[in-house]
Formats: C-alpha cells, sequence, structure tokens
C-alpha cells in the first residue's frame, strides 16, 4: 500500500470532476445531453511542498513505490483537506487517488526543494 | 570600550586605501516563507545570504592602491579567464584591541563608483561593493 508521507503543503489545489455526459446536437442546433454515470470522476489535486531533501526523497519513493500512475495512492489528512465540512463534499469516497503525472522537484537552495505533486481521483471499474 | 573612526580601516591593495572617510557592510540574510496551509502564523527558514558595502574615498591621485581601486570598474574582464573581483579587507578594529576581531576578508565586485565636486569641500569617490561569496571574519 502507497501512503502519501504525511507533511503539510504550501499550496494546494482541488478541481471537482467532471460527471460522463455526451452533448448530442441536432442539424437545428437544438440538442439533447444525456448522462452516462451517476458520479464525478476525474477530479484533480495540485499540491506544493517546500521540504528537505529527506521528505523530498519520500516523495519520489512514493512515485516508484506505485509504479507510477499505476497503483491507488493513500493520502493523509494533512495533505488534503483538514476542514471537516469541506473534506466529504470535495473528496467523494469512491475515487481513488492516483498520480496524474510524475512529481517534480526545484532546488531552492542547499537541503531545501520545492515539490509539485499533482494527483487525480480515479473512478476504477469495480472488479 | 566603545571604538571609533579612527580605528577603522579600509585594506585594498599592496599598502591598503589610505584615505577613507567612511565604510559600511551589510549581511542580509534571506527568510524563506515555508507556512503551511493549516497554520496561522507563518514560519521560516534561513535563506542565502547576501553581502553588500560601500565607501567613500577621498580623491587623491597619489596614492596608488587607491587609484587602483576606483579604476576596477573601467577593466574589462573575462572572468572565465581573469580574476574578476577584489580583496578587499574591512577592519573595525585595527588596533587589535582584545576581545574582538572586527576584520571582514570578503572580494567585492565594484558595482558603483560615482563622485561630485563641490566649492569648498574635499573631493570624494563614493564606492558600492558586492560581495561575492563568503565574507571571512566575525564581529
Amino acid at each position: 500500500m502507497a501512503i502519501f508521507p504525511d507533511i503539510c503543503p504550501v499550496s494546494r489545489q482541488f478541481t471537482a470532476g467532471q460527471f460522463p455526459t455526451r452533448r448530442f446536437n441536432s442539424i437545428s442546433g437544438a440538442g439533447t445531453t444525456r448522462l452516462y454515470g451517476s458520479k464525478a470522476f476525474d477530479s484533480r489535486l495540485d499540491l506544493e511542498f517546500l521540504v528537505d531533501n529527506t521528505t523530498a526523497g519520500q516523495i519520489f519513493d512514493l512515485w516508484y513505490e506505485s509504479f507510477g500512475t499505476l497503483e491507488q495512492i493513500f493520502l493523509p489528512p494533512t495533505v488534503f483537506l483538514t476542514d471537516e465540512v469541506l473534506e466529504g463534499k470535495l473528496n467523494p469516497e469512491y475515487l481513488e487517488w492516483r498520480w496524474e503525472r510524475e512529481p517534480s522537484i526545484q532546488s531552492v537552495q542547499p537541503n531545501l526543494s520545492r515539490v509539485t505533486v499533482n494527483l487525480v481521483g480515479r473512478l476504477e471499474i469495480e472488479p | 570600550m566603545i571604538l571609533t573612526g579612527a580605528d577603522g580601516q579600509l585594506k585594498y591593495g599592496s599598502r591598503g586605501l589610505a584615505k577613507i572617510r567612511n565604510w559600511s557592510l551589510t549581511v542580509q540574510r534571506g527568510a524563506i516563507d515555508v507556512t503551511c496551509l493549516e497554520e496561522f502564523d507563518r514560519s521560516y527558514v534561513a535563506g542565502v545570504r547576501n553581502t553588500t558595502g560601500n565607501a567613500t574615498v577621498y580623491y587623491d591621485p597619489t596614492q596608488v592602491d587607491d587609484v587602483l581601486l576606483l579604476n576596477s570598474i573601467f577593466q574589462d574582464r573575462d572572468c572565465s579567464t581573469d580574476e574578476c573581483t577584489e580583496k578587499v579587507t574591512f577592519v573595525l578594529n585595527k588596533c587589535n584591541f582584545p576581545g574582538g576581531a572586527g576584520t571582514f576578508e570578503c572580494e567585492v565586485l565594484i558595482t558603483e563608483v560615482g563622485t561630485a565636486v563641490n566649492v569648498g569641500e574635499a573631493t570624494a569617490v563614493n564606492l558600492s561593493f558586492q560581495v561575492t561569496g563568503t565574507v571571512k571574519g566575525v564581529f
């Protein structure tokens, strides 16, 4: 089980997932939108951390441990939302967090780096 | 013991700068904001140091080292092959009174040289320094 380090970000941006809809337009311009599922999917969570080399290494270890975008990763409360009111609304339980892309690191000074993490909340097919 | 300007000195070249009216050296340290989203008070870690200085030198064309330092701003240098900095030593305590060091040795780039001539005043030249690398010395 790949668990994200228990660290607090300096920047966090959440984008809600989209619903599986499709718009069908007729030749007149009028159309209809069909819904193909009841669950929003592919929500995004962009995080930025200012951390020492040890913690930055833990984040990169997690990337390799979860085989990149393949496996689910589990987020501790400090990483996501600590506000109880928002947490239930923004983070549906049926979504599984995975890497959206590889983490990137920007060196600030010796033993201090800015690490950018981009996650996506996937809606997986239940076996 | 309180030191005065009489105990100060600015050294450059073989004999040192002879006619200095004043000098200053400022060491600054950046503060990097590492405040987490959950906190209500800002947190910082120490950033990198930056040191600058300036001095005012009375203009005396017979003082070889003084003129050499002033003219260093006119020298075109290829920093890949030539020495690009000047070695300058700021001295607070030239008589070596006990209890403190007060000497700061550093490599500097001359970033500004300016002068003005006024009736009834000794002509002096203002110099600004940007220190590169570590300042060797303590108070």
